[in-house]
């Protein structure tokens, strides 16, 4: 059975590859086990690789670099991880001026004061936030907030009012 | 792939906005799987397909979490939309004779001789199960190595080799059967 498989696979290989047929397969290809040889050849008459039409390549780049602009259009969604820390982070600032003040300053330095364990990656995420982006966010939520019936002190679902 | 940044790298790369980590996993893939779909549906349907499935890809990146290798998730959206597109084509047999000779009259030049058989091929590997359909996909239509289908399916050499001898035995009796079916109409 073993030597069976080994010769399969050395005339796959041969055959594939335009090799000459092994010696020792050439006796096993009139015996036994003739219908599995030709059903090699056959597969590989059929299912041969082509190259891809270039004119069919082209298409196919030309809508994928469609979609992808698409998709770099198409604002991130936050981590679960950051999503919490701002809440917490806004929801402080909204409600104590000095640390609006300071989290505009230095957003890594204001989320260390309030305690909150970040990874390099959360804190790189809130070194790259623009300051004057983060204070209007700030006036708007905090506009938005005193026309609706949102919990300054219960900020869970915020982010998902900031990613609209 | 001496030199070239592995899939884990683009795919990385990719998911935070480099394009052309993506188009480095494109040009990658392109002809594996261009040359899967010859092998699974008709040659009308190949490109809209090949371009459902990367398509698929770009929309889905942010939600591939490597669990599985990049080129198994990609597999698997393939799988996924072959079975759509035959399960919107209906139940009927997807090749009979007759079809098959239509087809023949879609391809130009010498192709022309194998449309019954590719056709039958399709139908063979439409029957075996999966596993044995990949084995052979990824020999006869990607070209891969037995080293490398290893690789890809996570198994060792030895079971990949018997794993090949299985799928060859399988489609040996498939392609019997059908010799049979058609020798009946």
């Amino acid at each position: 059975m073993g030597k069976v498989t080994d010769l399969l696979v050395e005339y796959t290989d041969a055959l594939l590859q335009g090799k000459p047929i092994p010696k020792e397969v050439e006796p096993e290809l009139a015996a036994e086990f003739r219908p599995l040889w030709a059903t090699v050849e056959f597969l590989h008459r059929v299912l041969r690789p082509a190259p891809v039409p270039s004119e069919l390549a082209q298409r196919l780049e030309n809508r994928l670099a469609a979609e992808w602009q698409k998709r770099q259009e198409k604002p991130a969604s936050i981590p679960q991880a950051l999503r919490q820390a701002l809440e917490q982070l806004i929801g402080r600032a909204l409600s104590d001026e000095g640390f609006r003040a300071q989290l505009i300053e230095d957003p890594e330095k204001a989320a260390m004061g309030l305690g909150l364990t970040l990874t390099p990656y959360e804190l790189a995420a809130l070194r790259t936030m623009d300051a004057h982006k983060l204070a209007s966010l700030i006036q708007d939520l905090d506009e938005r907030i005193s026309k609706t019936s949102l919990d300054p002190t219960n900020l869970s679902g915020l982010t998902d009012l900031m990613e609209r | 792939m001496a030199g070239q940044p592995s899939d884990e790298i683009l795919v990385d790369r990719a998911q935070k906005g480099d394009g052309q980590a993506f188009a480095a996993l494109y040009q990658r893939y392109l002809p594996r799987l261009y040359n899967r779909l010859r092998a699974l549906i008709p040659p009308e349907d190949v490109e809209d397909l090949t371009q459902d499935v990367f398509l698929a890809v770009v929309r889905s990146l942010d939600r591939f979490e490597r669990s599985s290798t990049f080129a198994t998730w990609l597999y698997s959206i393939t799988n996924h939309k072959v079975s759509d597109y035959y399960r919107h084509r209906g139940k009927q047999p997807e090749m009979t004779l007759p079809s098959a000779r239509q087809e023949a009259h879609l391809v130009s030049g010498d192709q022309s001789s194998s449309a019954e058989d590719r056709a039958l091929v399709r139908q063979v590997l439409r029957q075996l199960p999966e596993r044995y359909r990949q084995v052979l996909l990824l020999r006869f239509a990607e070209d891969l190595s037995f080293k490398e289908i290893a690789q890809v399916m996570d198994l060792s050499l030895e079971a990949t080799k018997s794993l090949y001898r299985r799928a060859i035995t399988a489609a040996q009796e498939e392609i019997a059967g059908s010799d049979k079916v058609t020798a009946r109409r």
